[in-house]
């Protein structure tokens, strides 16, 4: 409980941090004409592991001040002979392992046997407990205090110093790895700039093509017929039906355009 | 100008709550942790000093740094302290203002906490219940095997079997709770007389100079959020600029001596119009990414914009020239 849960929570913090795909393209690329710059894969890879490392901190401070943890994993190390008179029991070595490994588990534990004295209730939470317990607990705390004071220190160390070394390299990665995200993201938007005005001229291209053909179809039947209509009516109107104007033709047309698609302009 | 105005007076500000808030909230979680926060005294002679006193002085030391590192004004500091002089040279009264800044922000959280712990008192009476001379009250247990220290020690718990049907331990208890809040009503009221002193002395002593001090360590924060913007909306343009001269350098290679003729205001497609030469240009954008150099686009933009200017006044030279009058009025320019 105490390693376990911090570690999945520094995977998670990666996973969901969208710097992860970028730091994998920048590395696995090929040189090509860009030569590729150390110092902003370790400037990008030292800030994603920042901000993975506070929720962990956080879970593994809350887990020592609440003391369960330690609790369940140390209670049959605790010194018996600090609780009171002790030495007289008759118990086996391994029921003795037995009965100290039961103490975080109030309902079940019976300190008599040990002669280990009870408190009947706890001050927080209103529930009995043992001493051992309560023992345990103020040493777990201690530890959870110690361990967030010196990560405290360290943060404030690593935040205060930087700025004394190397403060240009840091100015400079920090431009080109904010660059590179920029980069990225304009290239995708400009793609899909271009998918849309290729799709465009793509589906313009088809309409002319098969109005083409078309047209040279009604002019066969009808040869007077479209050219008294185009100057009647607005031109723009009859310039978007691309010379599809009946039910028939525009069947024609869609089924066309499943069957054959031509990419390119 | 109205628009400057607007943004400069959003950033002041914005950088000055946006620290306050900051300070409030390390302030409640200060708070709330200690309410949460499971006491238990040792009731051990030895132990309950230690445990007291760090309960009571730990905390604040963890919340003040944390306020430091939250505080963006710190790295500012540290970076205007060990910046090289160069073409501006530095003035230790702007360094010593943010320092002061920082500081005051971030011991209200720490100095809350032990208010609070000395007020609410269970950390005083655990751990100077040992130090009480036991002349004072009367009907203290006297246990055979156990001195009067170690009984005085368990003075903090209340469920011990030796309290039990007897009252100096609520004597003991409150007697030590009465010196606890004295002296936290007594701290709170120094410091509170201390800001108000300070607060009404201050436009008494150089008030010119703090005005100074203050504008310029405020510019240096909005110099520095602009200098970010600008290396931002920079690093956009450049990025904007080098993707589309690859998109145009792709069509040069790709349509060697067939180039069309670009019309970069409307035209998304860049020259590259077939499903061959968009797959060619994703494969050529993973193989080989394009140096970072954009001048050549940079130019070519720049000589068009200065070709625009100039028709667009040889435009109106010859609008002014002929008048609906018929007179042409030749203005020399």
């Amino acid at each position: 409980m105490l390693a376990l849960p911090p570690f999945m929570l520094f995977l998670l913090g990666f996973v969901m941090n969208n710097n992860v795909s970028m730091l994998a393209e920048e590395w696995k690329r090929p040189v090509g004409k860009r030569r590729k710059d150390t110092a902003v894969l370790r400037y990008v890879i030292c800030s994603m592991t920042q901000r993975s490392m506070i929720a962990p901190i956080v879970w593994i401070s809350v887990t020592l001040l609440g003391g369960k943890c330690f609790a369940c994993a140390f209670s049959i190390n605790v010194p018996l002979e600090k609780f009171g008179n002790v030495s007289d029991h008759r118990l086996s070595e391994i029921d003795m392992l037995r009965l100290l490994a039961k103490i975080p588990c109030k309902e079940i534990f019976d300190g008599h046997a040990l002669h280990l004295p009870v408190v009947e209730n706890n001050s927080r939470s209103g529930r009995g407990t043992s001493k051992v317990n309560m023992s345990l607990f103020r040493t777990v705390q201690a530890f959870g205090w110690a361990f967030l004071l010196v990560t405290t220190i360290l943060a404030f160390l690593a935040r205060a110093i930087r700025p004394c070394f190397t403060q240009t390299v840091f100015l400079k990665t920090k431009y080109w790895s904010h660059y590179i995200d920029i980069e990225r993201k304009l290239f995708d938007e400009t793609c899909t700039e271009h998918a849309k005005s290729f799709a465009k001229l793509c589906i313009q291209q088809y309409f002319e093509g098969i109005s083409g053909e078309i047209r040279h179809l009604h002019q066969q039947h009808r040869p007077l017929h479209n050219s008294k209509d185009s100057d009647e009516d607005g031109k723009d109107e009859i310039e978007k039906l691309r010379g599809v104007t009946d039910q028939e033709d525009m069947n024609k047309v869609l089924r066309t355009g499943t069957t054959a698609n031509h990419l390119s302009t | 100008m109205e628009r400057f105005r607007m943004v400069f007076q959003f950033f002041q500000s914005n950088t000055e709550s946006v620290a306050n808030g900051i300070c409030a909230m390390l302030t409640l979680a200060s708070v709330k942790m200690y309410t949460i926060f499971d006491f238990n005294c040792p009731c051990l002679p030895k132990y309950n000093v230690l445990y007291g006193m760090g309960v009571m002085f730990i905390p604040p030391v963890v919340l003040f740094f944390v306020g430091i590192i939250v505080n963006k004004h710190s790295v500012m500091m540290l970076e205007e302290w060990t910046r090289p002089t160069g073409k501006r040279k530095k003035n230790p009264a702007i360094i010593k203002f943010m320092f002061t800044n920082l500081i005051q922000r971030a011991m209200v959280a720490p100095v809350v906490w032990i208010l609070v712990t000395l007020l609410d008192g269970k950390c005083f009476i655990c751990a100077f219940s040992v130090s009480v001379d036991p002349s004072r009250f009367n009907g203290l247990p006297n246990v055979t095997g156990l001195d009067i220290t170690r009984v005085l020690a368990k003075v903090s718990c209340k469920e011990d079997i030796i309290f039990q049907n007897n009252t100096s331990r609520k004597a003991v208890s409150r007697y030590l709770r009465c010196w606890s809040q004295a002296l936290g009503w007594s701290i709170l009221l120094f410091l509170i007389i201390l800001a108000v002193v300070a607060r009404c002395l201050k436009p008494c002593f150089d008030h010119a100079a703090f005005l100074q001090t203050r504008y310029w360590s405020n510019y240096a924060d909005l110099e520095q959020k602009l200098f970010d913007e600008t290396c931002s909306t920079h690093a956009r343009e450049f990025a904007r600029k080098c993707v589309i001269q690859f998109f145009e350098s792709m069509h040069e290679e790709m349509c060697q001596g067939m180039i069309l003729p670009l019309d970069e205001e409307d035209d998304h497609l860049h020259g590259i119009t077939s499903r061959k030469q968009v797959n060619e240009l994703l494969q050529a954008w993973y193989r080989s990414k394009p140096d970072l150099d954009v001048t050549k686009i940079a130019q070519r933009q720049y000589r068009r914009a200065r070709v625009r200017v100039t028709w667009e006044g040889d435009q109106n030279k010859g609008r002014q020239a002929f008048k609906p009058n018929g007179h042409s009025t030749h203005t020399d320019v």
